[in-house]
């Protein structure tokens, strides 16, 4: 029987124009078939941009729009078939600053051997006077002057300044955003701005804010609410972070309460002013309350996609450090998971904290302990220093309090194919 | 194997024949490790002799040294296997130089073995990863073709990734 498809000498004579001396050459000399399965294999899209320049043909293949979807499936498929070392191999970032100007600049833990990250100047590229207030995978939302928002991509250092939002607003305002892939291979993002909370309600608290979506390229204002009894004496909100695409923030009365979450995924043309529910979120049942939840002794964010929730207590000689993480499969009926409970034995003037979750590694945080910041593997008595990077280093000696009170981290993880911000097409 | 077992399984055995005349008798579980084996075989009344005009014998021999080796350990797979599996994997990857490597992979492609062109295409990964692209075009005996300011251009339009 006849094949229909070229053998590899025929292929050769094909390409006899490129390779003469075709031991040496035969690599480049692969089909454009294989070729791109070859590129698929590489670890990130600035390996691939690279690549691309080597010659004509590589461009072809890689610029291809079929290969950017090729590369998303193959990613998923590593994702999917074992997670943790799809997690692992991702580079990130942890900013974090400790004072109250936010325009400061921050210090960094980052990955160890990460190329990508090499060409990353966060101090000096972000847009002047700007700060940071949220992270989404390796996306970052930043304020200019209290006033406007934009999207930036630190690592491609794409920027888009988003229109006005509606006012009036204040430096109060609580923010956070989501970027999610279309089918048609497009980014869409959201951005919530939480403005003015009251409780003057009488069973509610209501939530004004507005919501921002790249599709329409608009601003609508949006009210949430949930029953004031699940939060008495509320008193305020944290910028968000993401996870499953639903919007988090702390609700901290004195003493934590919970979280409210927001769902933006329902459609982005629904009428201004219409009432959203946010979803109030208690504490695990286990979860230390009174003086035990105030904010320095709880951490969260989001561990390889998934919203985590730490507590440390100090008793006597030693620490009582829970780890839960949020199982929400079933989205009516969401509950915490305990997945640590360990004993850390300390000196006695020790002083210690999470400061930040590792993005990647179920298993590591990272956490304030006697004035210094380490790296802590869960359950071991192992601390080691962080990779640390920033302007502000070595960190100076911190106090616990003095530390957590303006403490902030934002996490950026760089996936292989860093986030296209959309352009407005009505801007 | 213990000798006592010789009744069920009739182990039916191919005889694969290359471009060169070359020939191997393999077992059936063996050969249908390739894809396109494994559609011939379960055609109806199909023959014992494949004729495969596309492959040298040289390499349909080494890609059936890995079809036999995956195949023995796929019938009692377990953890330690998949170790040893990986670790055959890399030695069996190791060494090759680029001729071989593009003529395997040529035969794997045609002979739809998925698994084989996935460790051959993640070997040609491995020489460009970490390599500038002046690194990459010496490796692989590239010349550029593109036109004067065309590759320029391309890097303006992508400097974060050049940095």
């Amino acid at each position: 029987t006849q094949q229909s498809r070229p053998s590899f000498e025929q292929e050769m004579v094909k390409r006899r124009s490129i390779s003469k001396t075709a031991a040496s050459k035969l690599i480049s000399i692969l089909n454009n078939d294989l070729l791109l399965e070859v590129f698929l294999r590489l670890p990130h899209r600035r390996s691939l941009i690279q690549c691309s320049i080597v010659c004509k043909r590589w461009f072809y293949v890689i610029s291809h729009p079929q290969f950017s979807r090729r590369f998303f499936e193959y990613q998923n498929y590593k994702r999917s078939s074992d997670s943790s070392s799809y997690y692992s191999s991702l580079p990130y970032t942890i900013l974090f600053r400790t004072s109250r100007n936010t325009r400061r600049p921050l210090g960094e833990i980052v990955s160890k051997k990460s190329e990508i990250l090499q060409g990353i100047q966060y101090e000096t590229t972000l847009p002047p006077n700007s700060s940071i207030r949220a992270s989404f995978e390796d996306l970052l939302l930043l304020c200019r002057d209290w006033k406007e928002y934009c999207i930036y991509n630190p690592l491609t250092r794409q920027l888009l300044w988003l229109p006005d939002a509606p006012s009036p607003r204040n430096h109060l305002e609580k923010c956070g955003f989501v970027s999610e892939l279309m089918n048609n291979g497009q980014y869409r993002f959201k951005v919530l701005l939480i403005i003015k909370y009251s409780d003057k309600e009488n069973d509610d608290c209501v939530l004004d804010g507005a919501t921002f979506c790249s599709e329409t390229g608009k601003w609508s204002k949006a009210v949430f609410s949930f029953p004031k009894t699940l939060a008495p004496g509320y008193k305020t909100f944290e910028d968000f972070v993401v996870s499953n695409g639903i919007l988090y923030s702390l609700v901290d009365a004195g003493d934590v309460k919970g979280f409210v979450a927001f769902d933006l995924s329902t459609d982005c043309t629904s009428k201004d002013d219409e009432r959203k529910q946010c979803h109030f979120i208690e504490l695990p049942i286990n979860f230390g309350r009174g003086w035990r939840a105030s904010r320095d002794k709880v951490c969260y964010g989001v561990v390889q996609g998934q919203l985590r929730l730490s507590q440390m207590v100090k008793m006597k000689r030693e620490y009582d450090l829970k780890i839960w993480e949020l199982d929400c499969k079933n989205i009516d009926y969401v509950y915490w998971v305990m997945l640590h409970r360990v004993r850390l034995k300390t000196e006695k003037k020790a002083s210690m904290g999470v400061a930040a979750f590792h993005p990647n590694n179920a298993d590591v945080i990272f956490m304030l302990r006697n004035q210094e910041l380490y790296k802590y593997e869960i359950g071991k008595e192992r601390y080691r220093v962080g990779e640390l990077r920033g302007p502000d280093l070595p960190l100076r000696k911190y106090l616990i309090e003095d530390f957590f009170r303006f403490f902030q981290a934002f996490t950026v993880v760089y996936p292989p194919w860093p986030t296209l911000i959309p352009v407005l097409s009505n801007v | 194997m213990s000798s006592s077992s010789t009744t069920t399984t009739t182990t039916r055995l191919l005889m694969l024949k290359a471009s060169d005349g070359v020939t191997f008798e393999v077992e059936e579980a063996v050969a249908t490790k390739l894809g396109a084996i494994n559609n011939m075989v379960e055609e109806e009344g199909s023959e014992d002799l494949i004729c495969l005009p596309n492959v040298n014998g040289k390499f349909l021999g080494m890609v059936l040294e890995w079809c036999k080796k995956h195949a023995n350990n796929n019938t009692n797979s377990d953890k330690g296997n998949d170790e040893v599996n990986k670790w055959w994997d890399k030695e069996f990857v190791m060494d090759l130089d680029q001729n071989t490597l593009y003529h395997l992979l040529m035969a794997a492609d045609y002979l739809s073995g998925t698994e084989l062109v996935d460790l051959l295409t993640e070997k040609v990964a491995s020489m460009i990863r970490g390599k500038k692209v002046e690194e990459i075009r010496e490796t692989f005996k590239i010349k550029s073709d593109f036109l004067p300011g065309q590759e320029e251009e391309i890097r303006k339009k992508n400097s974060w990734a050049f940095e």
